[in-house]
């Protein structure tokens, strides 16, 4: 009986495996892949529905916007509308494209052949568009237009609401449009009843500079390119919470703000933001670039990105 | 029952004797009827006597509480059977026992005793290890002694030894306690609403009491893989008795010496521990002390960084105690105590630019006052109360180098504290008999904390139905004040409000189950707002728990435990407000325990719960000149915790010595738990930090 325990226990002792020392590994497991790129040239993308939406600022206060879709290894441009003018911002709800322009407002018709005007508004020159619903709100100078769209072939002016100074950055959701004048302020103005807009409440941003504003996740954020950091405050019922966290970042000069993932770029990298945890925002990868890239879109794990003469496509990939 | 298993030859007689109802060997008297000595059966209950010579005719086999036996030799002139003999137990008729009150125990304190404790893998050294079997309480890591209890921080329970408060019971993180364990009698475990005797705790209280001084010399001697330790109790006369025991650690010349050296503790620590006993006219006075040193080196290299933390402590305590009776139903007892700690910090991390920062931080506290307690009891009456105040110096220097172990790679806050303010409290606590079986046990307690600018008053109500089922209901506030490297103008001492509900069973004489239920809920926590600190946190903590017990019989003991704990709270390094997911949810402890008749022994102790709580990376943000990592909002829960244990003991008897040889293998099936994750200064890359590997040690321990 003895015998036996202690052949037992020396048996057992004999499986001494000291392996507590564990292998270096990635933190977060996202990857990020550069997989192709192209010629192309462009200031500002969107994604649509498989679709690319390009606009291209030529030398002559001229742009052009196109519509393409990626094919093996080329890209093939379907349609392209030419103005002689320039044109600040652009919004696609496909097939209708719609500019805010030196012209006012316009809506372009884009099919897989041709790009035409749908129709136009006769407002000042526009520098900002931002859509939601059936709804365009169109930033001219001081002056906020909101625009009924429900009959892309006859908009409508519904309101228009003029603030004190140029409006800067502008976001919309379906209660609140936010528009950032001066700087400093960001305005929230109630569009529930867009034909009777109402500011509900102004606040200070904590730095100053042009922010970019962009609604997602019933979150704004507020991108400070002077400062390099996100802001991000919360939409409640009642209004904005006043109370925002941050994301401080690098020497960067365009954010990103998408569904799972963001980015944000600097003049050789490219910083995937982890938006799932919002309204915390981190960074959790970087991928260097050789090029300085104008700007991007995500669609799912594929960013495009756009520089002065290529567009580059990159992977999100995740895994241990 | 008499089973004849061989035969020897006719001088020689051989048996067994047993237990006629139980089989249990006994270690009976054998004599025959013409020998003036008596032999003494071994532990196995065999016996072999030699030299008999003819016209022996009688054995008598005696036990004490058993009825003796005679076994005629006559027929059997030339060979003697070997004789297996059955005697049956008597009942033993004692004096009348006059139960005092104060032996009434509430079902929620748990106690587990030296004999239990030395047996429980892993525990054989340390207390706090055992502890982490009970329901409720959880670990943060197998290597440490430190405690989760029951939604609580690490620095929210208390210990106390043989009624004095242990101002800093572990070594450095937790690594081990400063205790030997062969000077602990037993201890018990408070984790609800505990008597007002007890504060400066909101999650727990560890009560240990010493072993008890018998006028014999005793010792004890230990030594195993990683430590040994030396025990030595001397009575000098009837009046003074006095106990020794140091302890050394060897793990680091062990790890060192294999080569281990990065990405793992390398502990050093020597304890001294000592009592005297002067029994007077007067009462009884008792002096401990304690004088630990320690030196520890933590080494991580992570994607070719390298972490670097290295501690030097040490820390004393004195206290004196008289402890007088009265009469047979009043006791007082009070004494002084002074209790110092120090300790030297020094931290290297990577800097900005291949640069390495380093960092030093010094601490320093000392803990001195005086006591004093009287108690009343009569029957289930007790009335008890008391009071002590004293001093509490404070100095930090320094940024918190141990920061570095949680991922925080900026030693640029420093936390430069001096102060010394004085501490007091007074409890008054009573108990009595609403209506057989109904006992009520009333409290309040009155607490005045360092640097906290006004008193705390806690009520503790306990009530319980001493009948069966027993039922147990408790409510209580508990106090305790926040680490002093965090105080300010403003500094609140944080509570908890407990109200916890038990019920206790006993399902067969050896066996008892208890359910308990409860709800914490904390307010005033600390959060380190980055520029100040405020005292708004909050939290709760609730739960149940399930055991049941197997209460040593002939040395099987054991028990099986589950406890569910659904708690949040503020955490400390926290800017904003939010409470997050706190510890383990589910724990699942089994602890078994056997002595055999041969002298062997064996303990398994099985845990399994859920992993443990932390914020995960979620990735970084770039703050000046360095990249700050930022953690998701929720805390998510480390892979399942899975350990299984196992002791292997044989008594032993040698020179004149009892005790023990075991082999002890923690974490048997090898299970790479998960304790937590380094990362490297940019926090593209971690690490994980397994605990325990497979570990097997092989000790004697030996006692007289």
């Amino acid at each position: 009986m003895n015998k036996i325990v202690i052949c037992i226990m020396l048996s057992i002792a004999s499986c001494i495996k000291f392996d507590f020392v564990s292998e270096d590994e990635d933190a977060n497991g996202i990857y990020l892949e550069l997989t192709a790129s192209y010629q192309l040239e462009g200031n500002e993308i969107i994604y649509e529905d498989g679709i690319l939406f390009v606009l291209d600022h030529d030398y002559y206060n001229a742009s052009n916007i196109f519509n393409c879709y990626i094919s093996g290894d080329s890209i093939a441009i379907l349609a392209t509308y030419g103005a002689n003018y320039t044109i600040h911002d652009f919004f696609v709800d496909d097939p209708y494209v719609y500019l805010a322009s030196e012209q006012g407002f316009e809506i372009i018709k884009f099919t897989s052949t041709e790009a035409v005007v749908y129709s136009s508004l006769n407002i000042p020159p526009a520098s900002i568009i931002a859509l939601s619903d059936d709804r365009t709100y169109v930033a001219c100078n001081s002056a906020l237009y909101i625009i009924n769209i429900t009959n892309p072939r006859a908009p409508e002016i519904e309101a228009i609401m003029d603030f004190p100074f140029t409006i800067n950055s502008l976001a919309v959701d379906t209660v609140y449009a936010f528009v950032q004048t001066d700087y400093y302020t960001l305005n929230v103005v109630n569009v529930q009843n867009p034909s009777d807009p109402v500011l509900t409440a102004t606040l200070v941003f904590p730095a100053f500079g042009p922010y970019n504003l962009h609604v997602k996740h019933g979150c704004l954020y507020a991108f400070n390119k002077y400062d390099d950091f996100i802001l991000i405050y919360t939409i409640e019922s009642d209004g904005l919470n006043r109370n925002y966290s941050s994301l401080s970042l690098p020497n960067v000069y365009y954010a990103y703000i998408g569904e799972e993932y963001g980015f944000v770029l600097n003049s050789n990298e490219l910083l995937l933001v982890d938006m799932q945890y919002t309204p915390v925002l981190a960074i959790c990868e970087t991928m260097y670039l050789l090029e300085t890239p104008l700007s991007g879109v995500i669609n799912e794990d594929t960013i495009y990105l756009l520089t002065s003469s290529k567009l580059f496509i990159a992977h999100i990939k995740t895994g241990l | 029952m008499h089973i004849l298993v061989f035969t020897l030859f006719c001088s020689t007689v051989t048996g067994i004797v047993y237990d006629r109802d139980t089989q249990i060997p006994l270690q009976a008297h054998v004599s025959i009827n013409d020998r003036e000595y008596v032999h003494v059966c071994d532990s196995a209950g065999t016996f072999t006597i030699t030299g008999v010579s003819e016209g022996s005719n009688s054995l008598i086999i005696s036990h004490v509480g058993y009825k003796s036996d005679t076994i005629n030799l006559a027929p059997y002139p030339y060979r003697v059977p070997h004789l297996t003999v059955g005697l049956q137990a008597l009942p033993i008729t004692l004096d009348s026992i006059h139960v005092q009150a104060e032996k009434l125990s509430m079902p929620d304190r748990r106690k587990v005793t030296f004999d239990e404790l030395r047996t429980i893998p892993g525990a054989e050294k340390d207390v706090f290890k055992a502890l982490q079997t009970l329901p409720g309480v959880n670990s943060p890591c197998d290597f440490l002694g430190l405690l989760y209890v029951r939604g609580g921080e690490l620095n929210e329970n208390a210990v106390y030894y043989d009624g004095t408060e242990i101002l800093h019971p572990y070594h450095f993180l937790g690594i081990s306690t400063i205790f030997n364990t062969d000077m602990i009698g037993s201890f018990d475990f408070l984790a609800g609403a505990f008597p007002a005797r007890y504060g400066g705790a909101v999650s727990s209280v560890l009560a240990i009491q010493s072993k008890p001084h018998p006028l014999t010399i005793s010792g004890a001697l230990s030594i195993d893989l990683i430590e040994a330790d030396w025990m030595y109790h001397c009575p000098v006369n009837k009046i003074v008795t006095f106990t020794f025991s140091s302890r050394r650690n060897y793990l680091d010349v062990l790890l060192e010496n294999l080569g281990i050296v990065e990405d793992v503790i390398i502990p050093y620590y020597i304890d001294h521990q000592g009592n005297i006993s002067i029994q007077t006219p007067l009462g009884r006075f008792i002096f401990d002390g304690f004088k630990n040193q320690e030196k520890t080196n933590i080494t991580a290299n992570i994607a070719g960084e390298r972490i670097n933390l290295e501690i030097d402590g040490s820390g004393q305590t004195i206290n004196g105690v008289w402890e007088h009776a009265e009469t047979n139903t009043i006791k007082t007892w009070g004494g002084y105590f002074h209790s110092e700690f120090t300790q030297h910090l020094f931290g290297e991390i990577p800097g900005v630019s291949q640069t390495i920062n380093h960092a030093e931080e010094d601490i320093y506290t000392k803990k001195y006052g005086a006591f004093y307690h009287a108690q009343y009891t009569n029957g289930l009456v007790k009335m008890e109360t008391g009071g002590g105040t004293g001093t509490y110096v404070y100095r930090h220097d320094g940024p918190k180098a141990v920061d570095i172990l949680y991922g925080i790679n900026s030693l640029e806050t420093v936390y430069d504290i001096d102060t010394s303010d004085i501490y007091a409290y007074f409890y008054a606590d009573q108990r009595f008999s609403i209506l057989s079986p109904f006992v009520c046990e009333l409290g309040q307690r009155l607490e005045w904390f360092p640097l906290v600018k006004q008193p705390v008053f806690s009520p503790r109500i306990r009530l319980l139905f001493d009948g069966t089922p027993r039922i147990f209901m408790g409510y209580g506030l508990q106090y305790q004040t926040p680490p002093f490297e965090y105080v300010t103008i403003e500094t609140k001492a944080y509570y908890s409000k407990t109200i916890c509900c038990g019920i206790e069973h006993t399902i067969h004489p050896l066996f008892t189950g208890y359910i308990e239920l409860y709800r914490k809920q904390y307010r005033h926590l600390m959060r380190d707002g980055g520029y100040y600190t405020s005292f708004d946190g909050s939290g709760y903590a609730n739960g149940i728990e399930v055991s049941l017990r197997k209460h040593n019989d002939h040395g099987s003991f054991g028990w099986v435990s589950y406890s569910f704990s659904a708690s949040k709270r503020t955490s400390p390094y926290d800017a904003e407000i939010r409470t997050s997911n706190a510890h383990r949810p589910h724990i699942l402890n089994f602890v078994y325990g056997k002595e055999f008749a041969n002298g062997y022994l064996i303990t398994l102790k099985c845990q399994f719960a859920t992993g443990a709580a932390y914020y995960d990376l979620v990735g970084v943000e770039w703050l000046m000149d360095r990249w700050a990592p930022i953690y998701a909002p929720e805390k998510s829960y480390l892979p399942q915790y899975q350990r299984i244990d196992v002791h292997f003991g044989k008594n032993i008897h040698v020179f004149g010595f009892t005790g023990e040889v075991y082999l002890t293998i923690l974490n048997i099936t090898n299970h790479k738990n998960i304790q937590g994750y380094l990362y490297n200064s940019n926090y593209s890359m971690q690490k994980a930090i397994f605990m325990m590997p497979r570990i097997p040690f092989i000790g004697i321990r030996l006692t007289f």
